[in-house]
């Protein structure tokens, strides 16, 4: 379905170059849910925004493929992006609240982006109130003619996830949309876009901070550390039998806990190394307890180390599994 | 929104009452008495007895600021100390002439503002942009008199162009016109830097929002987002520099009426000064101050109509 | 780390507005504004009233570079006497606007609620008066005279200062800083003048840079109007108001009265906007 190949990504800021994203390699199957996971500041954002080709002005794409179904996304025009936009692919922000428009009302922005659909005004509202009952919004046609503002956190998430699946996408890519939210408020929203996901059979790519969030929903989880995929594997695999040193402290802090919800990704000592200035081999060897003297020389690439399960690690490489 | 509205309307109107009894203080606190002041040299004593009759000024304080309040309520000025006409006939009769000038400027200079603006929007940092910045803070800070002073040697007395006195005929449109052309430049100029400065900020702003990434992000064609989604909030900064444009424009439309002897309520305060007319001075300067609240409350208020944030955060 | 001195921040910002090419321009000639100010006896080359009847209404020449006026005076002469007037006008003025704005934006900000609610009310009344025509209300009062043109434009810009400084006030109140020196019993005064004060200042300078120019063309607009100075004081404005009356035998009067003018607003704003942009880039597009 979506298959990412040695991507990198760079950002020109005033410091220089940063290489924000450097070789991301990931695939997402059809009909499978892919929890990407990493510390605020990896790239996970930067990802998104390149699978949507909606990169900021100083981003630069300097290698790697990015396909949806076979074809690059990188090589098509704007235009062609433009038509996969919101029909193949749609997409869940990070805050719904400045992700809406302010000023225009929700029924208006779900009537706008219907349109591909040749049927009347009146149709396309109906169709957006029906899909606003879907998500769980009672008195849809009273929340049309509201401003995003107007609504509840919970609600405004359950809006921005029902524009984005109006068009019964094949890709759903959603960025942390229950961060903000209560963990019960999480729950309900996860449950629904669980069920939701069943019946419209669509991938997803999810994007959290809580681990528990992807044990409940993802079939595959994607670790992620300073603009690198360091781990990959079902979410039985990355689980029960974590390889990467980093992926082990995130999940050995509290595995007790994994299945809470309201967990939030553990902090771990030392910094994350500045994407300016990286050091040679492994980015994670600063705060690494079991690297050797190698993994300050090579720098590592996901190894496989069962059917399906890749990590990045020269360590995990040779241990036995 | 109609609460919104009532309590802007509200507050519009208790600026209007606080000012008139600024108006009241001044007039009463300067030193020397209120008679000889108001009336100025010609007082003769049969003026002053009639305007003490008047004002009551031979009464407590507070019957006089209640009788002032009274008098205004009923849209009455005061007497024009000379002709003995009421002062507020005198001051809507130059009224429409400044009113007219201020529309012209505020339309010439919000349509070339707003392109420009948009313009150095569309091309950030850019070549055009910085010649733009440049050119707009030039305009904001040109004096409206001395770009009036400039206009009037250079395409009236040097070139002679356009026409370097008055209004034009009454009743002749396509004169009045060619006789607004000179006076609305020179006050519109700075407006035009203003109005791009703010546009060019503002669209940028918003241009970098999320919600135009999330339009982007369905696909929604680009022209749509920028004529309807950005532009809906870009515009509404600007209408509200409009609204307080107002204050601006009526300043400098005293000078350039002066230097393009147009008639109008500058002209008027002025020459009042110089005869040393005060009910009319006070009377002029009243009713600008009046149309100063009316525009920035109806600038909120068209904000207000546009931003239903606005709306709801009362 | 060392904080670094006051002196080497002032040199660092320095450094930045002059890198800037406007920037430096607009310094240069405030610079030039404020020197010919003071040393303006020195500079000019006749008295400012010195007659000459003879030479009346002269064009420019190497003896009288910007020509004479309609009494032989010497406009260059006059012109550089002039900047005297409009600093002498601008900097009282402003800073008198600073300082009050400061006080009464302070005071409604950390006082009590009825007072913040009628200080904001009293400053929007101010507010509601167009500039010149409340200058032209007081003037028509008390007279005309240097003394009325400062007070005017310190009333008329107090507003401005006085709503920033209160915002500004209210954002420090409950910033981090000011939280941990109470926490820490630090003194109600220290903060005040250690922590505040300085911040607001700061502000308020900028828009004070920003505000010089619409004082300098206020000033000598109204005594273009013969409301500002009195003759013989040699304002900007004065000599435009001469040469308005004589625009139609000779446009140097005019030329002569509007290049200062110029010169002064285009370069305070130019030096003005390099050090908002250098000290707080956040004030931008305020307009
Ligand atoms: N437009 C940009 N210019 C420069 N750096 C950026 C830009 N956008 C994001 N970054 C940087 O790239 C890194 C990844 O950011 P992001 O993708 O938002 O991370 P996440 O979503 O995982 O929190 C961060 O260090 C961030 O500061
Ligand atoms: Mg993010």
């Amino acid at each position: 379905m979506l298959e990412i190949k040695d991507f990198d990504l760079i950002y020109r800021t005033e410091k220089g170059v940063m290489a924000a994203l450097r070789k991301i390699n990931l695939t997402i199957n059809r009909g499978e849910v892919l929890g990407l996971v990493g510390e605020s500041g990896c790239g996970k954002s930067s990802l998104i925004s390149s699978i949507l080709r909606l990169l900021p002005e100083n981003a630069g794409v300097a290698g790697g493929e990015i396909r949806l179904g076979g074809t690059d996304m990188l090589s098509l025009s704007e235009n062609e992006m433009r038509r996969l936009r919101g029909r193949d692919i749609s997409i869940v922000f990070q805050n719904p609240m400045s992700a809406l428009n302010p000023v225009l009302s929700i029924g208006r922005q779900m009537e706008d982006i219907q349109f591909r659909e040749s049927v009347s005004r009146a149709e396309k509202r109906e169709r957006a109130a029906a899909m606003l009952s879907e998500v769980g919004i009672p008195d849809a046609s009273r929340r049309l003619r509201q401003h995003i503002h107007e609504l509840s956190g919970g609600m405004r998430q359950r809006v921005a996830i029902a524009m984005a699946l109006m068009a019964r996408p094949s890709l759903l890519i959603a960025d942390e949309p229950t961060t903000a939210l209560d963990a019960t408020l999480e729950v309900q929203i996860i449950e629904k876009l669980k069920a939701l996901q069943e019946e419209i059979g669509c991938s997803i790519l999810f994007i959290t901070h809580h681990l528990g969030v992807v044990a409940e929903l993802c079939d595959a989880v994607a670790i992620m550390y300073a603009g690198e995929v360091v781990e990959t594997g079902s979410v039985e695999r990355i689980f029960g039998a974590p390889r990467h040193p980093y992926t082990r402290r995130l999940i050995a802090c509290d595995p007790a806990h994994i299945g809470d919800p309201s967990r939030v990704l553990p902090t771990i000592p030392g910094e994350v190394p500045k994407l300016y200035d990286l050091p040679g081999g492994c980015v994670f060897r600063p705060r690494c307890e079991v690297a050797v003297d190698e993994c300050a020389r090579t720098h590592p690439e996901l190894y496989e180390m069962d059917a399906g399960h890749h990590a990045a690690c020269i360590v995990a490489r040779g241990e036995k599994s | 929104m109609p609460a919104y509205a009532a309590k802007r309307i509200l507050l519009a109107l208790l600026t209007i009452f606080l000012a008139v009894t600024l108006m009241f203080i001044m007039i009463r606190a300067i030193p020397g008495d209120p008679v000889s002041i108001l009336l100025g040299p010609r007082a003769t004593p049969e003026l002053k007895a009639a305007l003490i009759e008047r004002l009551a000024l031979d009464k407590p304080l507070y019957t006089q600021l209640f009788i002032f309040y009274r008098d205004l309520l009923h849209g009455d000025l005061g007497l024009d100390v000379f002709s003995n006409r009421s002062v507020t006939a005198i001051v809507f009769e130059q009224l429409p002439f400044t009113l007219e000038l201020i529309f012209a400027a505020i339309l010439w200079s919000a349509l070339l503002g707003l392109a420009l603006g948009l313009l150095a929007a569309a091309r950030p940092n850019t070549r055009l942009d910085k010649a733009l910045a440049i050119l707009s803070t030039a305009f904001v800070a040109a004096p409206a008199f001395v770009v009036a002073l400039l206009s009037l040697l250079l395409f009236s007395v040097h070139l002679q162009w356009l026409p370097a006195i008055g209004a034009g005929e009454s009743g002749n449109i396509p004169d009045r016109l060619y006789h607004l052309v000179l006076p609305s430049f020179a006050i519109g100029l700075s407006w035009v830097g203003y109005i791009a400065r703010i546009v060019r900020a503002s669209f940028l702003e918003v241009l970098g929002e999320d919600h135009i990434r999330t339009a982007r992000a369905f696909g929604v064609a680009e022209r749509k987002i920028l004529l309807s989604y950005a532009f809906r909030v870009g515009i509404l900064p600007v209408i509200t520099l409009l609204g307080v444009g107002m204050a601006f424009l009526l300043s400098a439309a005293v000078f350039t009426e002066i230097v393009f002897a147009r008639p109008g309520i500058g002209q008027l305060v002025i020459s009042s000064i110089n005869s040393r007319n005060y009910p009319v001075v006070m009377g002029s300067v009243l009713v600008s101050s009046v149309i100063f609240v009316v525009s920035t409350t109806i600038s909120d208020l068209v904000n207000a109509m546009l931003d239903p944030r606005i709306r709801s955060a009362l | 780390m060392t904080k670094p001195s006051r002196l080497a921040v002032v040199r660092r910002n320095l450094k930045l507005i002059l890198g800037n090419p406007l920037g430096a321009l607009g310094f240069g000639i405030v610079l030039l504004l404020v020197l010919v100010a003071i040393f303006a006896d020195f500079i000019a080359p006749y008295g400012y009233a010195d007659l000459n009847v003879r030479d009346r209404m002269q064009g420019p020449s190497p003896a009288h570079l910007l020509g004479t006026d309609q009494l032989g005076r010497d406009t260059f002469s006059r012109a550089v006497v002039g900047t005297r007037v409009a600093l002498l006008v601008a900097l009282p003025a402003v800073g008198g606007a600073l300082f009050f704005g400061m006080l009464l934006g302070m005071t409604a900000a950390l006082g009590a609620r009825w007072l913040d609610n009628a200080i904001m009310l009293f400053l929007d009344t101010i507010r509601s008066f167009p500039t010149v025509m409340f200058a032209l209300a007081v003037v028509a009062l008390v007279g005309p005279s240097l003394a009325t043109v400062v007070a005017v434009v310190m009333i008329t810009s107090v507003p401005v200062y006085g709503r920033v400084a209160r915002t500004q006030t209210l954002a420090l109140v409950n910033s981090e800083f000011i939280l941990a020196e109470r926490t820490m019993q630090a003194s109600f005064l220290r903060i005040l003048f250690v922590h505040m004060l300085p911040n607001i200042f700061g502000v308020l300078a900028i828009l004070a840079a920003l505000d010089i120019p619409a004082v300098i063309a206020l000033e000598a607009g109204l005594s273009f109007l013969g409301l500002g100075v009195k003759p013989p004081t040699p304002s900007w404005g004065v000599l435009l108001r001469d040469g308005y009356a004589l625009i139609r035998s000779t446009p140097w009067l005019v030329v002569a009265g509007v290049i200062p003018v110029i010169l002064a607003t285009l370069g305070f704003t130019f030096f003005g906007e390099a050090l908002r942009d250098v000290l707080d880039p956040k004030l931008r597009g305020r307009g």
